[in-house]
C-alpha cells in the first residue's frame, strides 16, 4: 500500500523529486520498483540529468526510472535565482531541484545538508534516505537487517556522509518498527 | 524574466559573433524561436535555456542574471579584456562569486595589500624596491628566495586562482573589494610557471600601486558592448606603459630581492644557475642584472638568442624558457581554494554537487575521496 504523501507543512504532494545525492544512492541500492510503488510519479530535474558531474551510469539510470522536469514558469525561474542569492554554494542542478519541488509541490529526496537547510528555510518538504530505508521496513519490503546492511554499504563502500551518531540512532529506532 | 533573458541572449550571442541562425543550429532550436526569445515574446524552459547556454559557452545563471549584477564592491584591473568578451567576464564573475561565498561560509579572513599610488618608475625606483622588500618580509621569507609565490601569497589570505583560459595575450588580472579582499586570476593556458609567477607578482604590484584606478568593468549595459564601461587607462598608451614599468620593477624585486641577489652573485656565475636558484625566467634574471648595471638587457638577450640557435638550431621565441624550466607538478594549482571547498563540504556549507563542480570531480569520486580522507582523520585514528 502506498505511503501517505504528506509533510510537516501539511501539504499534499503529487510526486517525488530526487536530488543528485539521492539519485546516486538509489542507483546503488537499485530499489526503483519499491520507490515507484510508494511515491510515483518520480521526477528528476533536467539540470541534474544533464550534469557532467555525475557518472554516465548514474544519469542512464535516472533517464530510465525518472521523468525529467524543466523550469518553465516565471515563478520557478525567480525561485531559482533567489536560491542563488540565499545559498550561492548550491549548484544550478540543486537549485533547479528545489525550485521544482517548491512550485510543483513535490517531496524532495535529499541527504545534502545545504539542500536540507534551504528546504527548511523555504518550507519545502523533504525526506532523507534513512527515512526511506525505515519505510522499506514499515512496508515489509525489507527486513531490519537488510536495511542496516544497505545503509552500511552506502556509508562504508560508497562514501556517503552520515554522522555516526545519526546512523547509530537510526539503527536503534529500527527496533521500534518491529 | 523574459526581458532579462532577451538582453542576455543578445549580449552573449554577439560576444561570439553568432547569427541567430548559427546559434539556433548549435543549440537545436529554430531561428524563429531565438528571435522570439530575443524579443521577449516567449519564455523558454530551462532545458532550452541550458542548451543555449552550452552553445554560448556560459551557464544557465548567466542567462538569468539581471544586467547590472556583479560581485558586490569588486573593482577590476585589466578592464579592457572585458568589454568585448562577455563570456570571459561571466566566467570571472562566477569564479569570484564562488570564491567569496566559500570564504564567507567557512569564515576565514581575507586580505588585500596596502595601497600606495605610484604611476611612474623614474624617480620612484627606491620606494618601489622598499615596498617589494616589505612585502617579501610580509610573506615570511625575509630577504631569501620564495620557493612558491602562489602558496606564499595564499597563506596570507590573497585569493589566487590559476585557470586555463584560452584567451590569446591574456596573462592575468586582479580585483579588489573593501570587504572581501583582493583576488588575482592567473592564466595557465600554454604559459610557463615562470611567466605565471611574474604575472602574480605584477598583479600584486597593480593592487598596491594602481588600486585607485580599478573600476567595475564587469557590468554591461543592455547587451550592447559599445556601452561597456570605458577603461580609465587604455592599452598601449604611454600611461599604461608607465604603469607596467612600475609593476615590472616591483615584481622583479619581489621575485629576486637585492640582498639575496648580492649573496647569490658571490656563489653563482652563470645565468642558468641564477634563474634556477631564484625560480624565475632567464629574462627576469637579465632584467635584474641590467638594473644592477652588470649587463645591458638587449645585448645580453641577443647573445643568448645566438647561443640558443647554435645549440638547438631554433630561434629563441618570447614563449620559450631556457632549460631547466619549473615543473607544473611542483606548483600545485589553487591549493587555498581547494582547501576551503573541502572545509565547506565538511561543515555542510556547500552541496556535494557544487563541490564536485568546483573540484572538477564527479560526485561519485568526491564521495570516495571523502571516504579515503576519513580513514586518516585524526579523530578516526585516535578513537
Amino acid at each position: 500500500m502506498p505511503l501517505m504523501l504528506s509533510s510537516a507543512s501539511g501539504c499534499l504532494h503529487i510526486g517525488l523529486i530526487l536530488d543528485a545525492t539521492a539519485l546516486i544512492d538509489f542507483c546503488w541500492l537499485g530499489e526503483w520498483e519499491w520507490l515507484q510503488q510508494q511515491y510515483s510519479p518520480l521526477f528528476i530535474a533536467q539540470e541534474v540529468l544533464d550534469s557532467d558531474r555525475l557518472e554516465l551510469a548514474t544519469r542512464a539510470a535516472a533517464s530510465r526510472y525518472l521523468e525529467p522536469l524543466a523550469l518553465d514558469t516565471e515563478e520557478m525561474f525567480l525561485s531559482f535565482m533567489e536560491f542563488q542569492l540565499k545559498a550561492p554554494l548550491l549548484s544550478e542542478a540543486d537549485r533547479s531541484t528545489l525550485a521544482l519541488a517548491r512550485h510543483r509541490f513535490l517531496l524532495c529526496v535529499s541527504d545534502d545538508r545545504r539542500m536540507i537547510a534551504v528546504c527548511e528555510e523555504y518550507d519545502i518538504s523533504y525526506i532523507r534516505m534513512l527515512r526511506l530505508l525505515s519505510q522499506m521496513v514499515q512496508t515489509e519490503h525489507r527486513t531490519v537487517e537488510e536495511v542496516i546492511v544497505m545503509a552500511d554499504i552506502l556509508v562504508k563502500d560508497r562514501g556517503k556522509w552520515i554522522a555516526n551518531t545519526i546512523l547509530e540512532s537510526w539503527k536503534r529506532s529500527l527496533t521500534m518498527i518491529n | 524574466m523574459k526581458e532579462i533573458i532577451a538582453g542576455n541572449l543578445i549580449h552573449y550571442r554577439k560576444g561570439l559573433n553568432l547569427s541567430q541562425e548559427e546559434l539556433g543550429e548549435m543549440a537545436g532550436v529554430t531561428r524563429q524561436s531565438i528571435n522570439n526569445y530575443e524579443n521577449a515574446k516567449t519564455l523558454p524552459d530551462s532545458k532550452t535555456l541550458s542548451a543555449l547556454a552550452r552553445a554560448l559557452s556560459i551557464k544557465l545563471d548567466d542567462l538569468l542574471r539581471r544586467e547590472s549584477t556583479t560581485v558586490p564592491n569588486f573593482r577590476f584591473r585589466a578592464n579592457t579584456y572585458f568589454d568585448k568578451k562577455p563570456q570571459f567576464a561571466a566566467q570571472v564573475l562566477r569564479l569570484l562569486e564562488d570564491y567569496t561565498a566559500l570564504e564567507q561560509a567557512v569564515g576565514i579572513p581575507t586580505y588585500a595589500p596596502e595601497s600606495t599610488p605610484c604611476y611612474q618608475l623614474e624617480g620612484n625606483e627606491k620606494r618601489i624596491e622598499e615596498i617589494a622588500n616589505q612585502f617579501h618580509y610580509r610573506l615570511g621569507w625575509g630577504s631569501g628566495t620564495i620557493p612558491d609565490l602562489f602558496e606564499a601569497v595564499e597563506e596570507i589570505g590573497l585569493k589566487v586562482l590559476r585557470y586555463s583560459i584560452p584567451v590569446p595575450g591574456f596573462f592575468g588580472l586582479s580585483a579588489c573589494s573593501l570587504d572581501q579582499g583582493a583576488f588575482v586570476l592567473v592564466n595557465t593556458h600554454n604559459i610557463s610557471i615562470e611567466r605565471q609567477l611574474f604575472t602574480t607578482a605584477s598583479e600584486i604590484g597593480h593592487l598596491i600601486f594602481h588600486r585607485g584606478e580599478y573600476q567595475n568593468a564587469i557590468c554591461y549595459n543592455g547587451g550592447n558592448s559599445d556601452n561597456a564601461v570605458a577603461p580609465l587607462i587604455k592599452e598601449g598608451t604611454k600611461e599604461e606603459k608607465a604603469r607596467e614599468a612600475v609593476v615590472s620593477h616591483f615584481a622583479s624585486h619581489l621575485l629576486v630581492s637585492q640582498k639575496a641577489l648580492d649573496r647569490a652573485l658571490d656563489v653563482f656565475t652563470d645565468l642558468i644557475q641564477l634563474k634556477t636558484h631564484f625560480r624565475v625566467s632567464y629574462t627576469m634574471m637579465l632584467m635584474r642584472l641590467d638594473q644592477m648595471g652588470k649587463l645591458k638587457y638587449s645585448d645580453a638577450k641577443e647573445k643568448i638568442s645566438g647561443e640558443y640557435k647554435r645549440r638547438t638550431g631554433e630561434s629563441l621565441s618570447k614563449e620559450v624558457e631556457l632549460e631547466p624550466v619549473l615543473a607544473d607538478v611542483d606548483f600545485p594549482v589553487n591549493q587555498r581554494f581547494t582547501r576551503i571547498i573541502w572545509q565547506a563540504l565538511s561543515s555542510g556549507d556547500v552541496s556535494e554537487l557544487k563541490a564536485a563542480e568546483l573540484l572538477n570531480l564527479t560526485v561519485e569520486d568526491l564521495r570516495l575521496a571523502r571516504k579515503e580522507a576519513r580513514g586518516y582523520a585524526i579523530d578516526a585514528i585516535f578513537c
